[in-house]
């Protein structure tokens, strides 16, 4: 399987939470269609989002710059991005990128969104 | 709290296997500590483990995701890992994350034993080895072709076994004293036994052993040197002055020569089949879309040369960095162009250079990524550089010829125990 599958869903508990759950590889030729997603969910003014990593089996810095290149849109209107589901290969990555000083990450989908929806 | 304790105990009725007790919470912060004790009891030797789960009170989906990590590498080595004692909520868990199709999910440890004798039934166990020998009445120190098969309880060919077989002579010397890996539950090499006089031959492999007989005859006159010989890894042809252990310079292999001119090969894995390579180059076009495929090659190439799985992650990773710089910045998406990339697995380090004939572009680490001033500036780029550095041991970049010369090094070991032997 070399393509990525992105599915993009209103979170059943609350719609204004986007998640992203992401399958397959996320590389410099896949973000492209990442990115795609990204543009419709800023259009229609959804700014806070999940991003599930759990089946994900690969990343690169592509993947990661895009979200770095969108996250200063998002929290300027108030959203933002959670992450759950790393693998330890993953977490090795953020850890290494300095990523988990600046993005919040999760255990769970659950976990995420409940720290959205927390007043 | 999130807390781990995990117990192990061998299973009543099951011999080379274990089961392991899982209590408290399998989450980011426990994974490792599971992941740890299943590696240790794999290379251990132990292929076949009963995870009894009830005990679990939460398992996260890192904590599911984990499982099918670990279970593919019990399965490479004719194991699995059955699950025991779901609770209804993790039953459910497993079935929506669609894991029920992959990992063996059983009610009780009984029926895990009914899963892995079954398994051994249908696999054949091993119980003999059969001696196909080109001759019964070698001379004394002369190589002779043999060809060893390894068999069940009835005598039936076992095409799964793939391991390694112990040779035992009653007197005098075997040579090579290990065999294998068996290839299709057969090995075929040469063997030099020393006698003279009747030489029981023992092969034993776990519980599995069987004796075969020679005769052995008296010295002959040997060849005279120097002669000509071909290594029997490449068959490139060597002279030789002296009856003695060589190694080929074209494909490193090691190898005796008998008194009679034969040759014996030193390595495991004798008998003609190829020893991993040690450089692989390869050029791809500069066009994202084949990276996928780049990847997997690279992927392959250091599994079968036996580097350790998280390493070769890393190095998958920051192949992937380089040859995305190239095809953005020094080819600029120009995808009639290509690129090279070579590794070149020595014994403790690893080298990978990647060659391009685009714009100078100087791929090395200009230090840590501010992250900050990358968000704020909205930059998508600037991260592999970064990622490289840190994965690599040594990052070196040369302007040569018009040509960019990336040259990453790290050091890791091939696991050369498993696939080469000592000479």
């Amino acid at each position: 399987m070399n393509e990525l599958h992105v599915t993009v869903l209103p979170s059943p508990a609350d719609a204004s939470v986007t998640v992203f759950r992401l399958q397959g590889h996320l590389d410099a030729q896949t973000v492209r269609q990442l990115e795609t997603h990204y543009e419709s969910e800023t259009a229609r003014a959804r700014h806070k989002w999940i991003v599930d990593l759990s089946s994900l089996e690969y990343i690169s810095s592509a993947g990661l710059g895009s979200f770095v290149g969108v996250l200063s849109e998002l929290r300027s209107q108030g959203g933002d991005i959670l992450f759950s589901g790393l693998s330890p290969k993953m977490m090795k990555i953020f850890k290494v990128l300095g990523f988990t000083r600046i993005f919040k990450v999760f255990d769970s989908e659950a976990d995420a969104l409940a720290a959205f929806l927390r007043p | 709290m999130s807390a781990l304790s995990l117990s192990e105990a061998p299973v009543p009725g099951l011999g080379q296997a274990l089961s392991l007790k899982l209590h408290g919470t399998l989450d980011v912060a426990t994974i490792g500590q599971m992941e740890a004790a299943l590696a240790r009891i794999r290379t251990g030797g132990v292929a076949k483990v009963v995870v009894d789960l009830k005990d679990l009170e939460y398992i996260s989906s890192s904590g599911l995701g984990s499982f099918l990590g670990v279970v593919d590498s019990f399965r490479r080595e004719g194991g699995d890992l059955a699950f025991v004692n779901l609770s209804d909520r993790v039953k459910k868990i497993f079935k929506v994350v669609g894991f029920h199709r992959i990992l063996t999910l059983l009610e009780t440890e009984e029926d895990a034993v009914r899963h892995f004798t079954k398994d051994e039934a249908g696999s054949g166990e091993i119980a003999a080895f059969l001696f196909m020998p080109a001759r019964n009445d070698p001379h004394s120190g002369e190589a002779f072709d043999i060809e060893i098969q390894a068999a069940d309880a009835k005598g039936r060919a076992v095409p799964g076994f793939a391991g390694e077989v112990a040779l035992r002579p009653s007197t005098g010397i075997v040579s090579p004293a290990k065999v294998g890996p068996f290839v299709q539950g057969t090995w075929r090499g040469r063997l030099i036994l020393t006698g003279p006089g009747e030489v029981a031959l023992t092969a034993s492999e776990g519980e599995a052993k069987s004796e075969a007989v020679f005769q052995v005859r008296e010295d002959k006159p040997a060849a005279s040197l120097p002669l000509q010989v071909a290594c029997p890894g490449c068959a490139v042809s060597t002279e030789i002055k002296a009856f003695n252990v060589y190694r080929c310079n074209s494909c490193d292999e090691i190898y005796f020569v008998d008194r009679w001119a034969h040759t014996i090969s030193l390595r495991k894995g004798a008998g003609g089949q190829a020893q991993p390579p040690r450089i692989v180059r390869f050029s791809v076009p500069a066009d994202v879309n084949l990276l996928t495929p780049a990847r997997q090659f690279v992927v392959a190439v250091l599994r079968q040369s036996g580097y350790p799985e998280d390493s070769v992650g890393d190095i998958e990773l920051c192949a992937d960095e380089a040859v995305t710089n190239v095809v953005e910045h020094a080819y600029q998406y120009d995808s009639k162009k290509s690129l090279s990339v070579e590794l070149c697995m020595e014994k403790e380090v690893l080298r990978i250079t990647v060659r391009d004939q685009g714009k100078p572009f100087d791929p090395r680490s200009q230090g840590p990524v501010d992250l900050d001033q990358h968000i704020s500036e909205r930059r998508t780029g600037g991260l592999g550089r970064f990622l490289i550095g840190s994965f690599m041991d040594s990052v070196d970049y040369q302007r040569e010829n018009n040509e960019n010369v990336l040259t990453m090094t790290k050091k890791i070991s091939r696991d050369d125990a498993a696939k080469e032997g000592k000479p």
